[in-house]
């Protein structure tokens, strides 16, 4: 009985006593080798994305800050413009000291309401971004795991322990079909699930 | 079945098993189930399914990303705009009407065509008379420029619109393509003999229109490429275009983003039309050198295409025949729709491609006789050497074709590339997965039916009559057993047939993918096609408008105002002119100028109310206030004492108006140039950032349907095998059948 069960352990071994095939193998590091680059493909997209939605914020709001600058300077220009005109239609009232000074008090209130106007213009236009802007990000960890998981897989497992286990299970197998002979009506199932 | 055939079907397994040991084995058989092992793949496949599904709304966020991006430039834009025009009106103060026409020809980049400090410092009447044959060339350049402009933009949108049909086509061959091979890879995978035709026919699924395609693109990154090398353009170019041709290098497709670069731009001038001459230019050589002409037009309409594809091109009469099949410039006709859906009424889109591209190439063709007639046009000494400068490039990138050619396909096919690569993939893992197929051969001949292959083998079995006894005696009573056996084999046939369904669903989710691939080109094509007519409207509405302007800076000098023209172009007259227009109203008789002369009309032509002069060289601003004051005079005045027949009120109004539109018109000119110029540079960066964006979402697609497939295939793997619950019943089946035989000999 010894060298029958010696017999039909190593041709089940050579049929497939392994948890895992060459085959099998080599799949799973393909796998793994796959979602490396799928990942590294995704990361370098989101950088790329991210990177360029940040310079654009950048490159653009510097020109805005810039073009509300010289829209202010461009309103004091016309601000004057404007109150020379009218103290040329009346200068002979216009040109009271105490008509002058109202004319240059309003001005400045004016030039604060504009300028407060640009500034929240500003504000508004960095919310209004900041608000849209999704930060693109991908939980890589996931796919790290996987990668991690199917490089264990693919390792050539440790043929020593196999035989062990395989042996351990055999042995076990063989003292239930011992019972399973006395009882034929045994009710192990074969089905994978 | 009874209880001999089922230990005849027992028997077949056992020798299958050890038959096979060594060969391609099912993984059901062909390894030891591990419980832990088959958890992880378990996790691991939830884990990527989870991955993709929490990813799945990614590129709509990268689009609403890249809206916000828009919004904010526009934002820029609008400010720029804002300023302009305040600087605009604020500006004509010290601004002559010459100095304003002539900072509209810096805007559009004529200043490179002629000596425009000369226009801004002239100021007396013999200056003017000096420079009015230049003001006249000038007009004339700029309307011509327009015209060739459009011409050149209609061409480049014709082959956009081509590769928009070819797009359309080849999304239309891959949905027939994939059904077909949809319908094969079934066929297939029941008749495993035949799987490595099949890789072959996987491999080398190319057509005439993709190779066309693929050519033609090629053509056009590579004009563009070699314009946007050019120094003198990247010397010229924008910080916006410079941004977009860094967007046009990280685009799957770049090759359009090149075309419509080198035609947005705010000018007209010698380095604009150089950079378009440039690019049409070296397309037209490579399309003439490279492009198979046999392959262009399969199915086109052989009184067109046979004289179009001539390569000994007779220049005269092919020019006769563009000038009267091409649309008429500045007809207001945009590029026709490059939209997939309005040339497919015919449901022939290989037929609409062919008839696209011999438009495009025509189209493309005819600028070069367009060139030999501008060459003999006013004012193109200049020009002309930029043309042959751009010859002699073409020349030189003939000769260097070679090199760049594959350079470029490389480049603009990368997207294709990547989808081959998983063609490629597809097709190893055909191979791969033969060994499964050819089991289900052994087991199922005539699709999965194994009722004729088990026959066979039964008898080869019972050829051995110990090996029959064995297994009929021992094992005739334990039904469970060989129920147990038959469950292996069904779990056997069933991981073939799971094998195979994971491949139609990954070769499914692949061809839907080349699909959209296409659909996303053909898509993209018709957007730019889009961008290029907008392009077309602005410069036909500028052209409108510019039209009048050129007539209004007319010059009426001595003598010319005669007739009932008195009134037409009138803004700009000098004292003789002026003179000769109390000649003319003196001539005039009518009814009421008798009665008016009896009335003691005599202060008409006194004082304020004499007509202005006014030249172009005259500053704007005082210009406009002596003819108001001269149109205010004439129409508060006494009409019977001071104008009977109400030509004075007419001419002064008529003058005040033009000198107004004049204003208006240069102001809209101006303004709506660069507006238009801000539209679509953000229109076509949206459009390269979106194709980018779907692109890489579809290429992504197929590295993760080609996951998914493999850790199928893995999983599959991992949770079949040979289970302890197997190993007991193969122990028990031996020892029963021993039993079974020492039992046969007693």
């Amino acid at each position: 009985m010894r060298l029958y069960l010696i017999f039909i352990g190593i041709v089940a071994v050579a049929c497939g006593g392994c948890t895992t095939t060459t085959a099998s193998r080599n799949q799973d590091a393909a796998t793994a080798q796959l979602i490396a680059e799928y990942e590294a493909k995704q990361q370098a997209r989101i950088n790329q994305l991210n990177e360029d939605y940040q310079q654009v914020y950048t490159l653009e709001m510097d020109q805005l800050v810039a073009l509300g600058k010289k829209q202010f300077d461009q309103q004091l220009q016309l601000q004057a413009t404007h109150l020379s005109e009218q103290i040329l239609k009346d200068w002979k009232n216009q040109t009271l000291p105490g008509i002058l000074a109202d004319s240059s008090y309003s001005a400045l209130q004016d030039d604060y309401q504009k300028l407060n106007t640009i500034e929240a213009n500003l504000q508004t236009a960095r919310q209004t971004y900041n608000d849209s802007f999704s930060s693109i990000a991908m939980d890589m960890k996931k796919l790290d795991v996987i990668k991690s998981s199917l490089q264990n897989l693919a390792i050539t497992p440790d043929t020593r322990k196999e035989l062990e286990d395989f042996f351990s299970a055999l042995y076990s197998a063989y003292q239930k079909s011992q019972k399973g002979n006395q009882t034929p009506s045994g009710n192990s199932s074969s089905s994978n699930k | 079945m009874d209880q001999l055939g089922s230990s005849k079907t027992l028997s077949i397994f056992l020798l299958a098993f050890i038959f096979l040991c060594g060969c391609t084995v099912p993984d059901r058989v062909n390894h030891r189930n591990s419980s832990a092992n088959a958890n992880s793949i378990d996790t691991d496949a939830a884990a990527f399914k989870s991955f993709t599904s929490t990813n799945s709304g990614l590129q709509s966020k990268i689009q609403a990303n890249t809206t916000a991006q828009m919004v904010l430039m526009q934002q820029v834009d609008d400010a720029h705009e804002k300023l302009r025009e305040t600087y605009f009106g604020y500006s004509m103060d010290d601004k002559t009407w010459l100095n304003m026409v002539a900072g509209m020809w810096k805007d559009f980049g004529l200043a490179t065509n002629i000596d425009i400090n000369r226009f801004e410092v002239a100021k007396t009447p013999a200056d003017l008379k000096n420079l009015e044959p230049d003001i006249s060339n000038m007009n004339i350049l700029v309307t011509n420029q327009i015209v060739m402009r459009i011409r050149k933009i209609q061409a480049i949108g014709k082959v956009l619109q081509a590769l928009s049909e070819g797009q359309a086509a080849l999304a239309k061959q891959a949905a027939n393509q994939a059904a077909t091979n949809l319908a094969t890879l079934t066929n297939l995978l029941v008749n495993a003999s035949q799987l490595s035709n099949t890789n072959k026919n996987t491999s080398t699924n190319n057509s005439s229109i993709a190779n066309m395609l693929l050519l033609l693109q090629s053509e056009v990154i590579g004009a563009g490429r070699q314009w946007s090398q050019n120094e003198e353009v990247k010397s010229n170019a924008t910080a916006l275009q410079k941004l977009i041709l860094a967007q046009a290098e990280n685009s799957r497709d770049p090759a359009s983003a090149y075309a419509l670069v080198a035609i947005i731009g705010t000018g007209l001038g010698s380095n604009d039309m150089v950079s378009l001459d440039n690019f049409i230019t070296n397309l037209q050589a490579r399309i003439i050198s490279d492009l198979p002409t046999n392959n262009i037009s399969p199915h086109a309409g052989a009184s067109n295409s046979s004289v179009v594809m001539e390569d000994s091109m007779d220049f005269k009469s092919h020019l006769v025949m563009a000038l009267t099949t091409t649309t008429p410039p500045r007809s207001g006709a945009p590029i026709e729709s490059a939209s997939p859906t309005t040339s497919s009424s015919a449901d022939n889109y290989e037929q609409a491609f062919s008839n696209s591209w011999n438009s495009a190439y025509q189209l493309v063709l005819s600028l070069k006789n367009d060139n030999a007639i501008y060459q003999k046009s006013l004012l193109v000494a200049r020009l002309s050497i930029n043309t042959k400068t751009a010859n002699a490039n073409a020349e030189n990138s003939l000769s260097t074709i070679a090199k760049n050619i594959p350079l470029a396909a490389e480049s603009i096919a990368s997207s294709a590339n990547d989808l081959q690569v998983s063609l490629n993939n597809f097709g190893n893992i055909l191979q791969d997965t033969n060994a499964i197929a050819e089991f289900t051969g052994l087991f199922s001949s005539n699709g999965g039916d194994s009722s004729q292959l088990l026959p066979l083998l039964l008898n080869a079995a019972s050829m051995n009559p110990n090996v029959n006894q064995f297994l009929n005696q021992g094992l005739l009573q334990n039904t469970n057993l060989v129920n147990q056996w038959m469950q292996i084999g069904k779990d056997i046939q069933g991981e073939s047939l799971a094998a195979g369904a994971r491949l139609m669903q990954f070769f499914y989710d692949l061809s839907q993918l080349q699909t959209s691939l296409y659909k996303e080109n053909a898509r993209h094509y018709a957007a730019l096609g889009g961008i290029g007519t907008k392009e077309i409207q602005r410069w036909d509405w500028i052209g409108d408008v510019y039209d009048k302007i050129a007539l209004l800076y007319h010059v009426n000098w001595t003598n010319q105002m005669i007739g009932d023209n008195a009134y037409n172009n009138c803004l700009f007259m000098d004292s003789p002119a002026i003179n000769s227009f109390q000649d003319y109203y003196m001539s005039d008789v009518t009814n009421v100028q008798p009665s008016a002369f009896e009335r003691g009309y005599t202060n008409v032509w006194k004082g304020v109310r004499i007509l202005p002069t006014v030249l172009p060289t005259d500053q704007i601003i005082p210009s406009i206030r002596i003819l108001a004051e001269n149109a205010y005079e004439h129409q508060t005045a006494s009409p019977s004492t001071y104008d009977p027949i109400g030509l004075y009120a007419q001419i002064s109004h008529s003058r005040l108006n033009q000198a107004i539109e004049l204003i208006l018109r240069s102001d809209f000119i101006i303004n709506y140039n660069k507006q238009q110029a801000d539209v679509l540079h953000r229109l076509l960066l949206g459009e390269i950032k979106d194709h980018a964006n779907i692109v890489d979402s579809i290429i992504l697609s197929t590295y993760e349907a080609n996951i998914q497939l493999q850790i199928g295939d893995s999983k599959a793997f991992h949770d079949t095998g040979i289970t302890d619950a197997d190993l007991q019943m193969a122990l028990q089946t031996i020892q029963a059948g021993f039993i079974g035989l020492i039992y046969s000999k007693q």
